[in-house]
């Protein structure tokens, strides 16, 4: 038979494949778009091959050149796809040159093609396909050994990773048993079954035909049984993460959380039975209110950690019901304008951290030190500009003579380093305006 | 009547505390402790009780699992969950199995005596965490017209919650009283585990 109907039917096979890759968008998609890349460039790669054998133009081998080169790039793709689900990263930029290095022979046989004419480039090719010429020989293994040493450093990466995710106790969590193998196997067709294939039907080229598009077909029905299982880096990282994180917050509850929430109950019991001791009793409320406010602390930082929480909406929102519930407690009337309008805009946790802090200890300021009746808490934000004013009709202080100096410069120090501004408008008897603003984004 | 009361918890100071302070307390009775999930899934079926205390991390089955079992099964008792912080995550998975309330075990023994009285009338408590993620919860559901299943109303109170608004700024605002506000948001609890059933089922047997 002509060796032109092999190269279609190998040709349609690999089209097909790249169809049904696209097609599949459900399953992994980054192994789909690898797999895509390698099914069209050996589609291109077969097509240019035989419209150079049915003469319609020689020049068409430089798609052939072109595709070549393209599944030199595999291997690097491979790594990166294995790196970005393992975390390690790989220094691509510092070593360019030394992923260049097997692309140099590539190239440079690709220029020899320049000084050919096309009837001496339509010899090469009707040659090449029938029987294997020196030079095609040594493009394959240097492609072998390259795609092989691509797929070693994967493996030994999926190991280092799945050692890692064993010590943390999360292996349950990704399966990378499947990728492991898929790689190993990869590895035996390049360095084993091809090189055994390729040496065993010599010069029989209609064997070597028929045998090639039933192996791709066999790797490639493997892969898309098993792709639903290819594990897709960011929604992984993002499992792994908040597995980590629920593991803290978990470890939080069951220690900290637990023993302070004894200290609090068991001082409140002896705060019962302490009732004709007013000095004990007192110091006793002193415990109890101390693990109490821990408790809240650690409340506001498991708060500005979750990130579920990072928008200007949620800080406001929380805002607002702290300085409610908290005027509330201390008998404070609390006037509050907040904007109407919404913004889905991001703040970083370490802004939303810092600004809770300051507002918290403003509010706490006045109820401790200002003997106020009435605070207005009036929030704007404007031209990118988040301010906050927290205002209150007390007895104020005169600047610098305050012991609370220390709690003032603190919070100033805090509006800073979050790249805000903190001013204090205060005078005898005319009550604090403390006014707060952080440009967004 | 006096309210009855179970409480679940594993650490033995705490139960026997809470106890006490229930106990001491007039209007409540709390003679059923339970220091495991499993021994509380056997026994508060037939126990009848109003309100269950029920601490979140327990050893072997959690608390979550505990009330998703038992909610069933036992309709008019409500469950409240404590947790030693805010912890929202875990409340809102709690609020979906069949909690109507929740919360912080160092809350002062007055508040914790209001919670008791407040979800037993039928209120239940809602931070604007909460709230947005009820929300997002009933955007995300398999049926896009979940969301529409809020009465406008409900909506309504939903989305001030959301922004941070109290119950009873709520109130003054929509000309509503705070005992309807707290009915509306039983209502939307009550949705909410109606609508994660569903999803679970849906889930198990895709149509």
């Amino acid at each position: 038979m002509d060796i032109k109907y092999y190269l279609a039917w190998i040709c349609i096979i690999h089209l097909s494949l790249f169809a049904c890759l696209l097609w599949s968008k459900k399953t992994n998609r980054e192994a789909n778009r690898i797999l895509a890349i390698v099914m069209v460039c050996f589609a291109s790669i077969h097509f240019s091959h035989i419209l150079i054998l049915t003469h319609v133009v020689a020049k068409f081998h430089f798609l052939n050149e072109f595709c070549t080169i393209l599944v030199f790039l595999l291997g690097p793709f491979y790594l990166q796809y294995v790196s970005s689900i393992s975390d390690i990263k790989i220094l691509w930029k510092k070593y360019f040159y030394l992923h260049l290095l097997p692309f140099i022979p590539v190239i440079v046989w690709n220029i020899s093609f320049f000084y050919k004419t096309d009837d001496q480039i339509i010899t090469y090719y009707e040659n090449a396909l029938i029987k294997q010429p020196l030079a095609a020989t040594i493009l394959t293994s240097i492609a072998t050994l390259q795609m092989g040493f691509y797929l070693i450093w994967s493996v030994l990466l999926l190991n280092r990773y799945s050692n890692y995710l064993k010590r943390e106790n999360t292996n349950e969590l990704l399966n990378l048993k499947w990728l492991r193998s898929i790689t190993i196997s990869f590895l035996l067709v390049t360095f084993i079954i091809a090189p055994l294939v390729i040496s065993l039907v010599k010069n029989d080229v209609n064997t070597l035909y028929i045998y090639y598009p039933v192996m791709t077909m066999l790797i490639l029905a493997t892969i898309f049984y098993k792709s639903m299982n290819l594990p897709n880096a960011e929604i992984e990282k993002k499992r792994i993460r908040e597995h980590v994180r629920e593991k803290i917050s978990r470890d939080i509850h069951d220690d900290l959380g637990s023993g302070l929430s004894k200290i609090s109950f068991l001082s409140n019991n002896l705060k019962q039975q302490l009732q004709h001791d007013k000095n004990s009793a007192d110091q006793i409320e002193k415990i109890s209110q101390t693990s109490q406010d821990l408790v809240s602390n650690m409340s506001h930082i498991i708060w500005a950690e979750n990130p579920e929480n990072d928008t200007i909406d949620s800080l406001l929102a929380y805002i607002r019901e702290y300085a409610v519930d908290f005027l509330d407690d201390c008998g404070l009337q609390c006037h509050i304008n907040f904007p109407e309008t919404t913004s889905k805009v991001n703040i970083l946790s370490e802004q939303k951290r810092n600004l809770f802090l300051v507002i918290k200890e403003s509010l706490n300021n006045i109820f401790k030190h200002a003997s106020a009746t009435q605070v207005w808490i009036d929030i704007l934000i404007h031209k990118d500009e988040l301010n906050i004013s927290i205002k209150d009709d007390g007895k104020g202080f005169i600047k610098g003579q305050s012991h609370s100096g220390n709690g003032l410069k603190n919070m100033q120090y805090r509006m800073e380093r979050i790249g805000g501004k903190y001013k204090i408008d205060v005078s005898l008897g005319k009550g604090t305006c403390t006014q707060l603003s952080l440009p967004l984004n | 009547m006096e309210i009855k009361v179970g409480i679940v918890e594993d650490d033995k100071q705490i139960r026997e505390s809470l106890a006490i302070l229930i106990n001491g307390s007039e209007g409540f009775i709390c003679k059923n402790t339970f220091e495991t999930a499993e021994e509380a899934m056997e026994k508060i079926p037939s126990l009848y009780l109003d309100v269950v205390l029920m601490d979140i991390y327990l050893p072997g089955k959690s608390g979550i699992e505990c009330v998703a079992k038992l909610k069933p099964l036992c309709v008019t008792t409500q469950f409240l969950m404590c947790t030693s912080f805010d912890d929202t995550d875990s409340i809102f998975r709690a609020l979906k199995a069949g909690a109507t309330g929740y919360l912080t075990k160092t809350t002062q023994p007055s508040k914790l005596l209001d919670a008791i009285v407040e979800i037993h009338k039928g209120g239940s408590p809602m931070s604007s965490h909460i709230a947005r993620k009820i929300i997002t919860s009933f955007h995300e559901s398999q049926n896009s017209s979940e969301f529409e299943k809020l009465s406008p109303r409900e909506q309504e109170i939903i989305m001030l919650l959301s922004k941070g608004l109290r119950y009873k700024e709520i109130a003054d605002k929509l000309f509503l009283s705070t005992e309807t506000v707290r009915t509306h948001i039983r209502n939307i609890y009550e949705k909410l585990q109606v609508n994660s059933r569903t999803e679970a089922l849906n889930k198990t047997f895709p149509k």
